[in-house]
């Protein structure tokens, strides 16, 4: 699909093509864009397409990255921001400069703080009844994304980051 | 939330039937494994073989389920990429005896003399 795009994009006559100080160096030519219901269920789904239509784009590792990131942040709207209610879920995933651009917009509550959580890592040598059940998920999106970017803006919650190709 | 249990020696087997352990089945396979796990046995061995991704959820059900089977062990065994990537990016595989598959988890089972 990223090569149907760039073969779109090359097709162009350079006339038409709009002026450098005019384009956005952050507005990637999407590969996939979804909406999506905010609830588990509509998440896997998402989770399930991304994997089969990014299947010959990405490396097998690349993918699984991206799949863990991308379950961490939707799931984390479906009971945070919407606190289990439902709402919608953009994603917008683009093929950019070092990697995929990934961009996940809702209109449910603010993160607390305006701040994107960073929990600890895990200490060595917990006993069994101290191991904690969660704070695992922002962890690994954490370790996995890059240039993480958190925005609250006219009601919606914007995350961007990049997951470079591994 | 399908999993399969079997007693094999001395250890209660249980395969995860399914491909996925994320959060819209982590409440269900918790409850469902401390049903399960209410056989005697020293050991349950969980067998992840089938499933091919493990949300943070998951994990906190998984990590859940350990808890509750203490002192009994709960070991896992045939874990996919990137179920194994979840397990060493939270440092989890440190916690957990991991079998790479489960004919081995069962192979130590008869050498620890069942």
């Amino acid at each position: 699909m990223a090569a149907d795009l760039a073969a779109a994009r090359s097709s162009r006559p350079l006339a038409l093509a709009p002026a450098p100080a005019l384009v956005s160096p952050v507005r990637p030519q999407p590969v996939l864009q979804l909406v999506l219901q905010a609830d588990p269920l509509s998440v896997r789904h998402v989770l399930r397409v991304m994997r089969a239509r990014l299947a010959g784009e990405l490396s097998e590792s690349t993918a699984g990255s991206l799949e863990i990131v991308l379950a961490e942040v939707l799931n984390n709207i479906v009971e945070h921001a919407y606190r289990g209610e439902g709402g919608r879920i953009d994603l917008c995933i683009g093929a950019g400069r070092g990697g995929l651009l990934c961009r996940v917009t809702d209109q449910g509550g603010a993160m607390p703080g305006g701040v994107l959580p960073d929990p600890p890592r895990l200490p060595p040598d917990l006993a069994i009844e101290d191991l904690p059940e969660g704070g695992f998920g922002w962890r690994m999106v954490r370790d996995l994304a890059q240039d993480l970017h958190y925005r609250r803006r006219a009601g919606s919650n914007v995350l961007r980051f990049r997951m470079a190709l591994e | 939330m399908n999993l399969y249990a079997e007693a094999r020696a001395g250890a209660l087997h249980v395969q995860v039937v399914e491909d996925r352990i994320d959060a819209a089945v982590a409440i269900r396979f918790k409850d469902k494994m401390r049903e399960i796990a209410l056989q005697p046995a020293d050991r349950v061995v969980l067998d992840l073989s089938r499933v091919v991704f493990v949300d943070s959820s998951g994990l906190g059900a998984i990590v859940a389920v350990m808890k509750a089977l203490a002192p009994r062990r709960l070991e896992l065994a045939g874990l996919t990429p990137n179920v194994a990537k979840v397990f060493r990016l939270t440092r989890m595989d440190s916690v957990f005896t991991i079998h790479p598959a489960p004919e081995a988890a069962a192979a130590a089972a008869t050498r620890h003399g069942g």
